[in-house]
């Protein structure tokens, strides 16, 4: 095959590497740039590169900022009794979504997994650790873990709930079941088994 | 649940090839080599997800070719048609479903278990014969196609035990996790592997004892002077009958297993593999003749006979169970099993015939024919006669 732009080349290649990307949407995507004016293209250039420049991760929950510390973890209006511990920033903006938290984060960036090589050296969890020991007047007093109900995830959570059970304050874990609006007889059968095991008295 | 038609383009050694099949007997016969397992295996494919012969997808593809396809439509008892379609692409390494052109999204959910099929074959007899990861893969299979939770509570513990052992490869031989990490990780996936171990091993000993039921009649249809037994092996209890594998004995394996797992932890991590759980345990077969007491053990003791007697009675027990759970007759696929077979035995197998749903058989032979005229009414048989694909 003959290829009549290297840098076109180079730029799906470039696409390609993005999570969910194939081969074929890099191409459309990179044709599409092509098409487009300059300036957009530019700005959008100027957008990839500023987001390694500027972003910083937060002094004290590790999520995604500008600033030293992070908008939320600076705010007088959350409540600082409470931490929900969550593996990606992700999770903090759909928690953030919902208006019903007011807590402060921690993020982790990922979960313990040594099948692909992550160890708890590998992910936030010394920072956490190290934020709750500095915690010297108590305000932490209940841990929420609200990791993703997957092998790794439930594993780490019992990791985490071993190494902070002893410093006193309560831990918990986010509940699993069925989700609202659907019919119980569409949910697997693992779901309903932790529903029913995750019931609650009325 | 009847196969009415299968398709296959790109598949081992056909390009394109579509058969339509008879509801009762469909005889396949040709020359060794020219395809006819191929046409069982990808029945396999679609309705259990893997090939029974363990072939991976890429053995699988025509020669010179990047995907396969295969088509095939199932009639059940009121019927309803059902069309599950597989595709595998070799440049992504994935196969893909379809039921009733529907994309599935989860196999194990949508489709395994409702299609059941008996599958039969010279290599059967490696589940008396070989080693017990043959027993336990034959049994992990019936349970997980009619208990959806024994299967998620197995991948579970499957995971688990490999993420386990990435960690002590990473302690011990990588250095990459300290002692104090390695430690305290162990203990989280020895609590969670306690607990999938414990409802895997619950499951394994309800299904056998319902197994029993089916399995000591139909040994008992085929032969008289013996009295089988299957019981279940772990090193934490030992053999044991599965009679007596009770909720106290189970919940005894609980702590049982935490205090070996605490017990073996320096060996497990110096040689870096999980050391005790259910992967580990076996199926024991026994054969009691009049009088004894113990019964002497299938694998060491009994002869080529009495192992066949054994694979037969398992196979067909596996079908009474498979119809009893799921509700549908399975399809019996007998792959080139006469030839293994003495001539009492076969004409055993052949008058039994007649008391299955659809069945698919292989052989070299078209003498059998003849046989299975005595049974089937002549519509009631389809004969394929498979010369390197082409016909």
């Amino acid at each position: 095959m003959i290829v009549t732009s290297e840098s076109l080349e180079n730029l799906i290649n470039e696409f390609s590497k993005l999570p969910s990307i194939g081969r074929k949407t890099a191409r459309r995507l990179a044709l599409h740039l092509v098409r487009q004016s300059d300036d957009d293209v530019l700005k959008l250039s100027e957008a990839v590169k500023n987001v390694k420049e500027k972003i910083k991760f937060c002094r004290i929950c590790c999520n995604i900022t500008e600033d030293e510390i992070c908008k939320i973890c600076l705010s007088s209006q959350r409540d600082k009794s409470i931490l929900c511990v969550v593996e990606e920033p992700q999770d903090v903006y759909v928690i953030e979504k919902t208006n019903e938290f007011k807590g402060l984060y921690h993020v982790l960036h990922g979960r313990i997994s040594p099948l692909e090589n992550i160890g708890p050296d590998d992910i936030r969890i010394k920072e956490l650790l190290n934020r709750i020991n500095k915690d010297d007047k108590q305000n932490i007093k209940e841990i929420i873990l609200a990791l993703n109900p997957t092998t790794e995830g439930e594993t780490t959570i019992l990791y985490l709930s071993r190494l902070i059970k002893p410093f006193g304050m309560k831990v918990s874990r986010i509940a699993r079941g069925i989700p609202i609006g659907t019919d119980i007889e569409f949910a697997d059968e693992i779901t309903l088994i932790k529903a029913l095991e995750g019931r609650i008295y009325i | 649940m009847i196969l009415k038609r299968i398709n296959l383009i790109n598949f081992r050694n056909y390009s394109s090839r579509e058969l339509f099949f008879n509801n009762r007997f469909n005889f396949i016969y040709g020359k060794n080599g020219e395809g006819k397992t191929n046409i069982l295996e990808a029945v396999s494919i679609t309705t259990s997800g893997k090939s029974f012969l363990g072939s991976s997808e890429q053995d699988c593809l025509k020669f010179n070719n990047n995907n396969f396809t295969i088509e095939t439509d199932f009639e059940n008892e009121l019927g309803n048609n059902f069309k599950i379609n597989v595709a595998y692409d070799s440049s992504i390494r994935k196969k893909s479903f379809t039921l009733n052109n529907e994309r599935v999204k989860s196999f194990s959910s949508e489709v395994f278990g409702r299609f059941p099929i008996v599958f039969f074959s010279p290599g059967s007899l490696n589940i008396t014969y070989g080693n017990p990861s043959e027993r336990r893969k034959f049994f992990d299979i019936l349970i997980a196609q009619t208990n959806k939770v024994y299967l998620e509570n197995l991948k579970e513990l499957n995971k688990l035990t490999r993420q386990k052992n990435a960690l002590m490869k990473g302690y011990t031989l990588q250095k990459k996790f300290s002692f104090k990490e390695t430690d305290d990780l162990l203990k989280a996936y020895n609590e969670k592997i306690i607990d999938f171990a414990f409802e895997v091993v619950s499951r394994r000993a309800s299904f056998l004892r319902e197994f029993s039921g089916y399995f000591s009649k139909n040994f008992g249809d085929l032969r008289k002077t013996e009295e089988p037994a299957i019981n279940y092996y772990s090193e934490i209890f030992g053999e044991i009958d599965t009679e007596l594998l009770n909720i106290g004995i189970l919940e005894k394996y609980r702590s049982s297993l935490a205090e070996q797992l605490e017990k073996i932890k320096d060996e497990e991590i110096s040689k870096c593999i999980c050391l005790a759980g259910p992967h580990r345990d076996d199926y024991v077969f026994r054969l009691r003749k009049d009088g004894g007491r113990e019964g002497f053990e299938l694998r060491n003791f009994a002869s080529q006979g009495e192992h066949k007697t054994f694979i037969i009675a398992l196979k067909l027990s596996e079908y009474d169970y498979l119809k009893e759970k799921t509700g549908t007759n399975p399809a019996l696929l007998l792959d080139d099993l006469l030839s293994e077979l003495d001539e009492d035995r076969v004409s055993t197998i052949i008058s039994h015939l007649k008391d299955f749903g659809q069945i698919f058989l292989t052989t070299t032979d078209i003498n059998y024919l003849e046989k299975l005229r005595n049974f089937f009414r002549e519509d009631e048989i389809s004969i394929y006669n498979i010369t390197n694909g082409l016909n």
